[in-house]
């Protein structure tokens, strides 16, 4: 695969700099590229830190930049928070507090006993470093030498460690040479603070993101300070703005629903389709199951898991899978995957090991540590315990609750010190709940996939269909005070039409924009259902294909 | 980054010990004393040769003399400022550069089983455990014991040399190579196809031949031969050994002193220890470098050691050639006491200031001698040593197996040999002259001799109530008498003091020594020798020609001065003596 000349620019230059990626234009090409290129001038000691959204977008690009079997010296790959909680917080903060009691375990603020909880009610998002007082930097140190770090927390208590430990700004600087964070509109305050005060110690810094998807403002995220790097002259700014992803007419689309003054593609058809089926949810899954064979055989797709069902809630989602007959695969959000102790990655890739083929159990073990590091005896009980997992999942029923031991068994024989109610806990609920268990079976060739917007972002189908666009849910709105219909209040206008602009964004040949005239809201009643603005904002319908057949 | 402090509690020989490192340090000791098992402690933490194996405690380890069942060995660093190992040891180097690791065996009272920790961070009460010694990579010991086997060595490192030396061929020389190798080849097929032609190498084969077709019809097919198996022309050339040539024309290697030589040379080529390195932080411990060398020798290769190895480097040594190649502040002295080693004032401290640096006066090996030593005498010039070495012989006081040393302070003076001796905490005593000067530009003359004794006194020992008393009460008479013959008054004060400082071992002649000699029992042999001199004539015949008649006169009259054993010129030798059968005692 040869750059492009935009790419080419970036590749080439080697200092602070700002990308704005378009969908589909190659940025994790583009930085798996860099990286690789990093990586042939670094010595053993040192490496790069790529940050990426989410674990498995980490996965992706690590396996990426070392495709060809390329050394990551000492790089760090992953998540910000699993990068403020081990090259951070926990060696340093044992500098600055003392060595906690236990090893260090990760909870949620909200899963404190009631009575604990009280001491982190002046906890909240906004608090940053220079309003956080001495008593509260105490409460961080208390639970600390105790051996907790509150997930909610760890973005200050980054901030706050690497502001004052030198050795932590030594350590990084001898380490790390190049730092990436990807997804940078959907930053952080406290990730952005960490972002400068890295660049400051000299250490090349690349940004890289897209302001149109930036979709987690409800989760405290901004897209301001990717606008920031973008105006600061430090940065040097690049663009990759050619989608070489999607059809022209979904280019076309998704541009101009952003800017209706955006410059066209010529393109010969409009492959972005629009249908308004006649009743709610469940009507929509039957007509999704004679579509979806029409659809394959027209775009001539392969597989059909290159084909996504998008939906803005959770609810819709779980609706059509229940009613859906064709083969498909529902994508859940697992509490499991994402917790960040120790055993619960064990029991995560333990999970991935009993159902995918090509997971291996050395990669359970091997995440944390080598097989040489076990004596004779540890690796008989690592082999008897893989043996008893294998005979567990091997049997008719599976028994889940020897499954579940077992897993605590052999997560006490890599990692003793790292024992997590829990972990246990959630693992628990994973292996009870047989969709969240689905989840960890490779998806299947034939299944069609279904999952919410924002899971989609950062990945591609063949086709696409976009649902839940109705009136008041997408986007989120609701008449102003004593009913007022003329002074509407938008939710975040602007974070919805990203996610519909990320939605459309997934597709390579085709998108299908699906309304219905009724809708069951969370109650379980029956609504009506309209159409949402975006169907017919600034005339975009002259966008779509036309069809004598298309409702209008 | 230095390794600045090794501290060890109940290791080996070691009850508790802390010792300072610069960064070339040399450790002496007498045999036995604990220098290897101080580099076994660093090494145990560092060396990359020791298998985790090594890391098991033993039974021997752990201190002998007292119940010990824990022992501890601990490594400070400072100035950890190179990237490789602040990026290897991420957490465990605080803010100020500081580094410690740590090794901990237990031993259970009961069951006699025995555990060991490994612990790293940034100052001892921080230390947390660790699994193993993974930062060897970046910070590590090299080490060369002083039982080198040079051929085992050399056989192994060829093949390393040969393969840099193939890299950094340039094109011209790697093509011309090639022609030449294939010239070999074809040399080395003749050469293995002359060789079973030769008849005795034929015909030996027959006989074992016909033997076998005896024992076996089923292989007589094959037969027995020698072959050459020079064809392996790869084989060949490797196999090729050092050699040494002497004007073209092959000799043996040389003595085991050159083989020294060239193993260090290739130990630190091998090592790449002569240039900087950014991947990794070594520390050198070199045990006895001067193996077989001739002494010039010996001060080349400390100087090669100090100057060429980029890194901190430890030596030990038994040469006081090579510790004359030292600072006094980079020597570090182990002694025994009461069945514990430790270091002399914990090791390197800053006993010498600039001034003495600057004085451009390298020690020469005659005061280094001293540092090897339990007691030194210190005297004022050669006559004196001259005297007191013969003297010693013969009034049975055998110097060498003693480990007295008599040592001249000549033109450094004594100021700084007693602070380096004090800081090494090796016993001195001082035999100095009763001078008397005149005060300059005054008609006054004072009691030099002492007072210089006095002052030494004062600067190099704590205050002492009775010396404080004495001083009082009789320093002043010291001086101001008005001719060179002092008053009865100053007499009675400069008698008074010179006892007391007999308790510092400071000594001081009546006169001089060419006063005191003649007014010893030696008077008659004196007479004999100045035979054509008045009586009033001979001292100052005497101090005329110095050494030289020292040398003359101790040649002709050695065996006469076994008569002063019992002499006050004596004193001195027979205070050293007292002083080593007192440390004798302690250690027994």
């Amino acid at each position: 695969m040869k750059p492009t000349d935009q790419q080419i620019l970036i590749l080439d230059y080697d200092d602070n700099s700002v990308v704005i990626a378009a969908p589909g234009s190659g940025k994790t090409y583009v930085l798996s590229e860099k990286i690789k290129n990093n990586l042939k001038s670094l010595i053993e000691h040192q490496g790069v830190i790529a940050i990426s959204y989410t674990n498995k977008a980490s996965n992706e690009l690590k396996n990426r930049s070392l495709s060809n079997g390329e050394n990551p010296m000492s790089s760090f790959f992953g998540t910000i928070d699993r990068f403020n909680l081990s090259e951070i917080i926990i060696p340093f903060a044992k500098q600055l507090f003392g060595i906690p009691k236990t090893e260090i375990k990760v909870t949620k603020i909200t899963s404190l006993p009631n009575e604990e909880k009280d001491n982190f009610n002046w906890f909240n998002r906004n608090l940053s470093l220079d309003k956080i007082t001495e008593e509260q930097i105490e409460v961080l140190k208390t639970y600390f030498l105790k051996g907790s770090i509150m997930i909610e927390t760890i973005g200050v208590f980054a901030n706050y460690v690497f502001s004052n430990s030198i050795a932590c700004q030594n350590y990084i600087r001898s380490r790390y040479k190049y730092l990436y964070i990807d997804e940078y509109q959907d930053s952080g305050f406290e990730q952005h603070q960490i972002f400068l005060k890295i660049k400051y110690l000299n250490i090349k810094s690349v940004a890289v993101g897209d302001l149109n998807q930036s979709i987690y403002a409800f989760s405290g995220k901004d897209a301001k300070y990717l606008e920031e790097l973008t105006k600061d002259d430090t940065f040097k700014y690049f663009k990759l703005d050619k989608n070489h992803r999607c059809h022209p007419s979904i280019i076309n689309y998704s541009n101009y629903l952003l800017n209706p003054k955006t410059e066209l593609i010529p393109t010969e058809q409009n492959l972005i389709f629009f249908d308004r089926i006649d009743g709610n949810e469940k009507d929509i899954a039957i007509w999704l199951d004679k579509k979806i064979a029409s659809v394959q055989k027209a775009f001539k797709i392969e597989k059909r898991n290159q084909i996504a069902i998008l939906t803005r809630t959770t609810r819709t989602g779980e609706i059509i899978n229940l009613q859906l007959k064709e083969p498909h695969k529902l994508s859940v959000s697992n509490e499991l995957d994402i917790n960040l102790n120790v055993w619960s990655a064990i029991f995560s890739n333990l999970l991935h090991f009993i159902f995918d083929n090509s997971f291996k159990f050395i990669d359970v073990i091997e995440v944390f540590t080598t097989y040489d590091k076990f004596n004779s005896s540890d690796l008989k009980k690592l082999k008897n315990s893989k043996n008893t997992i294998e005979k567990i999942i091997s049997a008719r029923k599976l028994d889940f609750e020897k499954l579940t031991n077992e897993f605590i068994k052999l997560a006490s024989l890599i990692a003793p010190n790292s024992e997590s109610k829990e972990s246990v806990e959630l693992l628990t609920k994973v292996i009870n709940n047989p969709i969240e268990l689905k989840s960890y079976e490779p998806a299947n060739e034939n299944e069609v996939n279904i999952l919410t917007l924002h899971k989609s972002k950062g990945l591609e189908y063949d086709f696409i269909f976009h649902l839940d666009l109705y009136e008041w849910i997408f986007p989120n709105k609701q008449p102003g005070p004593n009913n007022d219909f003329n002074n509407l209040i938008y939710g975040d206008w602007k974070q919805d039409i990203n996610l519909h602009y990320v939605g459309i964004t997934r597709a390579r040949k085709g998108c299908f924009l699906i309304t219905s005239t009724k809708r069951t809201n969370n109650e379980g009643t029956t609504k009506n259902g309209k159409d949402s603005e975006f169907i017919w904002t600034n005339k975009i319908e002259d966008l779509r294909f036309k069809n004598k057949t298309a409702n209008e | 980054m230095i390794l600045a402090t090794v501290k060890l509690d109940g290791f080996r020989n070691f009850k508790k010990a802390k010792i300072n490192l610069n960064k070339k340090s040399l450790i002496i000791g007498a045999n036995d004393v604990g220098k290897t098992n101080l580099l076994w402690a660093i090494r145990l933490l560092l060396d990359r040769g020791l298998s985790d194996y090594e890391l098991e405690p033993k039974d021997s380890d752990f201190y002998a003399f007292e119940e010990t069942n824990e022992f501890g060995i601990a490594l400070y660093f400072e100035d950890v400022v190179e990237d490789c190992v602040v990026s290897k040891l991420k957490g465990k180097i605080g803010d100020d550069n500081k580094l410690v690791l740590s090794y901990r065996a237990y031993r259970d009272k009961t069951t006699g089983s025995k555990t060991f920790k490994l612990f790293a961070g940034c100052n001892f009460k921080s230390l947390e455990e660790i699994e193993d010694r993974y930062y060897r990579k970046v910070l590590n010991v090299k080490y060369i014991s002083s039982r080198r086997d040079f051929h085992n060595y050399i056989n192994r490192e060829k093949g390393y040399l040969f393969q840099i030396a193939k890299e950094n061929r340039n094109e011209l020389e790697s093509k011309a190579d090639d022609k030449l190798y294939s010239e070999i080849q074809t040399e080395l097929k003749s050469v293995d196809e002359k060789i079973p032609k030769l008849n005795f190498i034929s015909s030996a084969t027959n006989t074992i031949n016909e033997e076998l077709s005896k024992l076996s019809l089923h292989h007589t097919k094959q037969k027995i031969v020698f072959d050459a198996s020079t064809s392996n022309a790869d084989n060949f050339i490797s196999n090729v050994s050092i050699a040494s040539k002497s004007n073209e024309q092959s000799v043996l290697i040389g003595g085991d002193g050159r083989l020294n030589q060239i193993y260090l040379a290739l130990w630190a080529s091998r090592n790449e220890l002569t240039q900087e390195s950014i991947k990794e932080v070594t520390i050198f411990c070199i045990e006895e470098p001067e193996a077989h060398l001739h002494p010039h020798q010996q001060r080349k290769l400390a100087d090669y050691l100090n100057l060429s190895l980029k890194g901190q480097v430890l030596l030990t040594t038994h040469s006081p050639q090579i510790a004359s190649e030292f600072s006094p502040n980079s020597i570090i002295r182990l002694l025994n006491e009461k069945g514990a080693t430790r270091a002399a004032s914990n090791g390197c401290s800053e006993i010498i200031d600039e001034a003495f640096e600057d004085f451009g006066y390298r020690l020469s090996i005659i005061p280094a001698e001293a540092f090897f030593s339990d007691v030194v005498l210190l005297i004022e010039g050669p006559s004196e040593e001259l005297f007191y070495k013969t003297l010693s012989k013969q009034i049975e006081i055998d110097i060498d197996r003693l480990n007295i040393s008599i040592l001249m302070v000549d033109g450094i003076g004594f100021s700084t040999f007693i602070a380096i001796l004090n800081s090494l905490e090796i016993e001195w005593v001082l035999r100095t002259d009763n001078d008397i000067f005149q005060i300059p530009k005054k008609a006054e003359y004072r009691y030099a001799g002492i007072q210089r004794c006095v002052g030494l006194c004062k600067k190099h020992f704590k205050s002492d109530t009775i010396t404080e008393k004495t001083l009082t009460e009789n320093e002043a008479n010291l001086k101001g008498f008005i001719t060179n013959k002092p008053e009865a008054i100053n007499i009675k004060s400069a008698s008074i003091v010179i006892a007391d400082l007999e308790r510092y071992k400071m000594y001081l002649s009546d006169i001089d020594l060419e006063n005191d000699i003649f007014n010893t029992v030696l008077k008659k042999e004196l007479k004999d020798y100045f035979s054509e001199l008045a009586e009033n004539e001979i001292v100052s015949a005497m101090q005329k020609r110095k050494a030289s008649f020292m040398y003359d006169f101790l040649k002709k009259n050695k065996e006469s001065l076994a008569k002063l054993s019992a002499d006050p010129i004596a004193k001195p030798l027979q205070k050293c003596k007292s002083i080593i059968e007192k440390i004798q005692n302690e250690t027994d």
